[in-house]
């Protein structure tokens, strides 16, 4: 309520079918409804500062978004959506929710063939890792002995997807451009202020990045198509290893044992 | 409790700051080089996004006291305490010596924690949360060896049947911890909900409270609703003053006293700091005279 004063209006206008489904008692309602409802409404930059938090993150997708809808009404509408009040009643990320709420806008206003899929799915792995490396308990950090038997998983804060051989090049061109207009942000009155020019066509290609710590952040590196390969293979958790071998296409058993040799040794990987 | 809260020491008035705020607003060093009268120990706000900044070290390697003032664990939410925060709390609260942990008991997050929320709620104010509220402080004063000093937070909206200090009055007495009055939040709610800025203290164990908070506040308007802002400018309302008068006169076991004014000109903010020195000397007076 805090953040949506539409919720607000609702909830007071009809409490009960604003409120079905949620886990609250007459009372609570009564408390809820008693509360002037203008008091909700008290600070007018709370959606505008979460919204610059969660755009810190989604950097260039949001940017290509901007760019797509000229408005920022249409980021802001995230506080009024589905996968904002979805992810507080559940309790989820809201960078997760805001994630989702881009890919919505995307579809909507995207070209078909357009990098923006990519850079969103990027930003959100990032996204996702940096989480999983903040709550990984480093105790249970286990690189343990190959064992072909045994299970393995991508170690926190790894991740690894193929994307358009473009991907980083487009986020480095919006980069560039949010550093340009943030020199002096008052162009953004302009009718002749820098937009957001020099993105690269997709390559229609595709290599494997991964995403891993560095530095207490997380940050990218290209990985040959085979480690590639192999790392996707255990993206969806833990799993024998023996089984993800059998996903890799073009590496032989003995390379196969030897990557994951290494990637255990690095961290990339642990025994579950 | 009466043990712990004994061995907590006397600091006597302190600044508040954050990660940064000694290089944005009024630097905590520089105040005490040029006035050790006043300036007694450093209250650090921190989370585990930011951490310690070079000031607030700098301060604990010359030997001076401080606190540690989380801004980043729900209280009120069993879950949130977790071994990664338990861990990294106190091992900073450690590396600058802090004489205690302490900090708003409301929701700093929503769900998980995760920065950016921008969201500092007060419990729901009903018994069952002051029991896990308690719950959690016995946990968190177990695990870290701290003693923790639940404040109550401020806000405009504040949900539950109960009044704010019979809340904490709970939370106290079912965990025997000490407790942090911030009498500027507490004249918020008590405007708010259309109370005496005394009202209830009467009830409340002040004899359990080791710290006190004063900042400056700022009616404000919306649409005609008209609240006080939390906004630490140099003055406190009138009220807020009117229940720091009221609560040290009768607080024996009162061990400091902030002033939360950190982003302020410097020179605005001396008169609160000498008007709170007076009220409360670093050095029992008692002691003095021995």
């Amino acid at each position: 309520m805090l953040f949506d004063p539409a919720f607000v209006a609702s909830v007071h206008d009809d409490p009960l079918q604003a409120l079905d489904g949620l886990d609250l008692t007459d009372a609570e309602i009564e408390n809820l409804v008693a509360t002037d409802r203008r008091a909700w409404g008290h600070d007018p930059l709370r959606r505008l500062r979460t919204l610059r938090t969660l755009v810190d993150e989604f950097k260039a997708s949001s940017t290509m978004l901007l760019a797509a809808t000229r408005s920022v009404a249409s980021l802001d509408a995230f506080f009024s959506s589905i996968e904002f009040h979805d992810a507080i009643q559940s309790r989820r990320s809201l960078a997760g929710a805001f994630a989702e709420f881009l890919d919505r806008m995307r579809a909507e206003h995207d070209p078909a063939d357009g990098l923006l899929e990519d850079v969103l799915r990027l930003e959100a792995t990032m996204a996702r890792c940096r989480r999983e490396l903040d709550r990984a308990d480093p105790a249970e950090t286990f690189a343990g002995p190959f064992d072909p038997a045994r299970t393995a998983m991508l170690s926190p804060g790894h991740a690894a997807g193929r994307y358009d051989a473009s991907v980083v090049e487009a986020v480095n061109a919006v980069e560039r451009y949010l550093f340009e207009v943030g020199l002096m942000p008052a162009v953004a009155l302009c009718d002749d202020a820098p937009r957001l020019a020099g993105l690269p066509e997709p390559a229609r290609t595709r290599v494997h990045l991964l995403a891993l710590p560095a530095d207490g952040s997380i940050s990218l590196m290209p990985v040959d198509d085979d480690y590639g390969a192999l790392l996707v293979a255990f993206s969806g958790g833990p799993r024998r290893i023996e089984d993800a071998f059998g996903e890799v296409e073009g590496a032989s058993y003995d390379d196969l044992v030897t990557m994951t040799e290494s990637l255990l040794e690095e961290g990339v990987l642990r025994i579950h | 409790m009466g043990a712990q809260i004994e061995r907590l020491p006397r600091l006597g008035v302190g600044l508040s700051g954050e990660f940064g705020s000694s290089a944005k607003g009024i630097d905590v060093l520089e105040l005490r080089s040029d006035r050790p009268d006043l300036v007694h120990f450093f209250e650090y706000g921190a989370d585990l996004d930011r951490g310690l900044d070079e000031h607030v070290r700098l301060w604990a390697s010359k030997g001076l006291p401080a606190t540690y003032h989380f801004l980043d664990i729900n209280l009120a939410e069993s879950e949130d305490v977790d071994e990664r925060w338990l861990t990294a709390t106190a091992d900073r609260a450690r590396a600058i010596s802090a004489a205690w942990l302490c900090g708003d008991a409301g929701l700093w997050h929503v769900g998980a924690r995760e920065r950016g929320h921008q969201v500092l709620l007060p419990p729901v104010l009903c018994r069952e949360s002051a029991i896990e509220t308690a719950e959690n402080i016995v946990e968190i004063q177990e695990r870290t060896d701290f003693a923790v000093l639940p404040e109550n937070p401020p806000s405009v909206v504040y949900l539950g049947p109960m009044h704010i200090l019979d809340y904490f009055a709970e939370v106290s007495a079912r965990s025997g911890c000490g407790l942090l009055l911030d009498c500027a939040h507490l004249a918020i709610f008590q405007h708010l909900r259309g109370l005496d800025p005394l009202a209830g203290l009467d009830g409340f164990p002040l004899d359990r409270v080791v710290e006190m908070h004063v900042a400056g506040g700022t009616v404000r308007h919306v649409d005609g609703f008209e609240y006080i802002d939390d906004s630490h400018s140099p003055d406190p309302v009138p009220a807020t003053w009117e229940i720091f008068e009221h609560a040290i006169a009768r607080a024996p076991n009162l061990k400091a006293v902030v002033y939360e004014c950190e982003y302020n000109e410097r020179s605005r903010c001396l008169p609160v700091f000498e008007r709170l020195n007076a009220a409360f000397p670093a050095v029992e007076p008692a002691a003095v005279a021995t």
